[in-house]
């Protein structure tokens, strides 16, 4: 008997059905994504990548950063902080309530988290009760997780945080930290930079291969200037080996570090959206600058 | 020496034979454990295939009450609307009135007095006579009201709040528990009411 015409069906039709599961469905439902208006600040969410940072995903591409970072944060389910934001006029009876809320509250001070919980609408319960006492609270949400404990992000990611990123280089495996947000936890140009060139400059004993051949070694006498663009040495002091003798090298960066790292700083999905509530991210701060500070991990 | 070929018999027998065969009764039960299994995980964390829906999150009913809403704004946004359906009419959208017909509510001492019991009374019965209002002098009927304009307690509360809190004015809430308790303090009144009169009321 000749089975080829039913195996061939029944492998076209198991292949059908993960197609159409796997590709048609997720691309009917999430394909016409479009950047959205944030609640928050009223701003586009998200916002393309500048030009210099999308030349950086290339090499962040080109030399597989992904097989050994992920870009996803996963998140557990949420709790909820009640929140005191201004005390009213009627603070004595706040801080009664208060306490009546939260034995371990103590003192009621604007700008205070007097409770925790994990159930919106008992949250929700109590700011009733003190704003109706004259303060004003509010409810905050507050995503938990191993992910968020670690500081790898705010919230879970979402399909709206890769909108404008081709191809996505969402990683699979975590052999080093998840760099989701990487760009809000060593915002450093100089750190990161360093660490490329040699992470073991910065990390003790970290196996991330170094990526000296991103940068460009520069013999010059001791007593001459250095390079244009060459990395401070005094971040690395300690761990740079000098050689001995009237020269030194001088490490300067070349144009693909400095996108690369230029993508890196952009890396930082932190927007609260309907999909992924989150509290509200406090404005961004002041340019990254060359301060020794950002070397310290 | 060439062995004697074997006897063809037993290998036909041991040759794998094209047919059908019963499958398994343990095969079926297994299949059907795991299909079924297979279900209740995609019920308990497939989000309703809600494309908005994602782990750690069940459903979208679940994401929209998670949703911060500030009941403030909601207010503000409700009042706003309600406003320029109504008194927005006379006051104007921009709340400041227009020139010897009505007076500006933008700045007025009788919209951002802390205590509103003055201004619930205007918007409930109406004000008429010789008024003061940002230092300027008015003598004019307000021709209709909240009542006759035949808006709730809710949404009047919404007004009020909106017109105490926009165009610069920075009064507290009125909340609809403080105009039905205006209501009763005034009982059945229906006339409008005097500057004079008003400045009688007191204020918190
Ligand atoms: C062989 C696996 C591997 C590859 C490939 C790799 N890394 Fe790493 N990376 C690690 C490990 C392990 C660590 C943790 C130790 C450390 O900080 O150096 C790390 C740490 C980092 C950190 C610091 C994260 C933090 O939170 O401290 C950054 C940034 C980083 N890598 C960027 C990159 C970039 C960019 C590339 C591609 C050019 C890359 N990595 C390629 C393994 C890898
Ligand atoms: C038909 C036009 C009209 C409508 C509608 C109207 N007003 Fe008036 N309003 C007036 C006039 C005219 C005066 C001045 C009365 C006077 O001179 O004594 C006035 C006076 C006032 C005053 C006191 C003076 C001031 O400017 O602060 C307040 C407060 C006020 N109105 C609020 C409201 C509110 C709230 C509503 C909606 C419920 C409303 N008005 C609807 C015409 C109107």
């Amino acid at each position: 008997m000749n089975f080829g015409p039913l195996i061939f069906l029944g492998v076209f039709f198991t292949m059908a059905c993960s197609w159409f599961g796997m590709i048609v469905v997720p691309q009917l439902q999430i394909g016409g994504q479009q950047p959205v208006k944030l609640e928050a600040t009223g701003q586009m969410y998200p916002l393309p990548r500048a030009g210099l940072a999308q030349q950086g995903a290339a090499v962040y591409r080109a030399n597989g950063c992904a097989a050994c970072h992920s870009q996803q944060v996963r998140q557990g389910p949420p709790v909820f902080d009640v929140k005191l934001n201004d005390l009213g006029t009627n603070a004595a009876q706040v801080a009664d309530i208060a306490r009546k809320i939260n034995h371990a509250a103590g003192a009621p001070l604007p700008g205070k988290n007097i409770w925790r919980t994990p159930v919106k609408k008992d949250a929700d319960a109590a700011a009733k009760r003190l704003t109706d006492a004259g303060a004003k609270a509010a409810v905050v949400i507050v995503p938990t997780g191993a992910d968020i404990e670690r500081g790898w992000g705010a919230r879970v990611s979402v399909a709206q945080d890769y909108l404008y990123d081709q191809p996505l280089m969402l990683g699979s495996r975590r052999i080093g930290p998840d760099l989701a947000n990487i760009g809000a936890r060593k915002p450093g140009a100089d750190w990161q930079l360093w660490h490329l060139y040699n992470p073991r400059l910065i990390t003790d004993g970290s196996f991330m291969p170094a990526y000296r051949f991103l940068f460009n070694e520069v013999p010059r006498r001791k007593d001459a200037p250095p390079a244009l663009g060459a990395l401070d040495k005094t971040l690395v002091a300690k761990t740079f080996p000098e050689p001995a003798g009237e020269t030194v090298t001088d490490i300067v960066p070349t144009a693909e570090a400095v996108a690369l790292v230029a993508y890196l700083a952009s890396l930082n999905p932190d927007a609260p959206l309907f999909e992924a509530p989150a509290p509200v991210p406090p404005p961004p701060a002041a340019p990254a600058t060359n301060t020794p500070a950002a070397v310290k991990p | 020496m060439n062995a004697e070929p074997q006897a063809s018999a037993p290998l036909a027998e041991a040759a794998p034979k094209v047919g059908f065969a019963a499958v398994p009764i343990w095969l079926i039960i297994l299949t059907a454990l795991l299909g079924y299994r297979g279900c209740m995980y995609v019920d308990q964390f497939g989000g309703g295939f809600d494309p908005k829906v994602y782990t750690p999150y069940a459903s979208f009913k679940q994401l929209d009450d998670l949703q911060t809403k500030d009941a403030n704004a909601e207010m503000i946004q409700r009042g706003k609307r309600r406003y320029n359906e109504t008194c927005g009419q006379c006051h104007q959208a921009g709340g400041l009135g227009t020139p010897w017909q009505f007076p500006p509510l933008a700045g007025s001492e009788w919209v951002t007095a802390p205590d509103p019991a003055r201004l619930i009374r205007i918007s409930l019965h109406a004000v008429q006579g010789p008024i003061t209002v940002n230092g300027q002098q008015w003598d004019l009927i307000m021709s209709l009201n909240a009542i006759t304009l035949g808006i709730s307690d809710d949404d009047l509360a919404a007004i009020l709040t909106y017109i105490r809190q926009d165009w610069g004015n920075k009064a507290p809430a009125v909340t609809p528990a403080q105009i039905a308790a205006v209501k009763k303090e005034t009982g059945d009144r229906a006339t409008p009411w005097t500057a004079e009169e008003l400045k009688a009321v007191p204020l918190k």
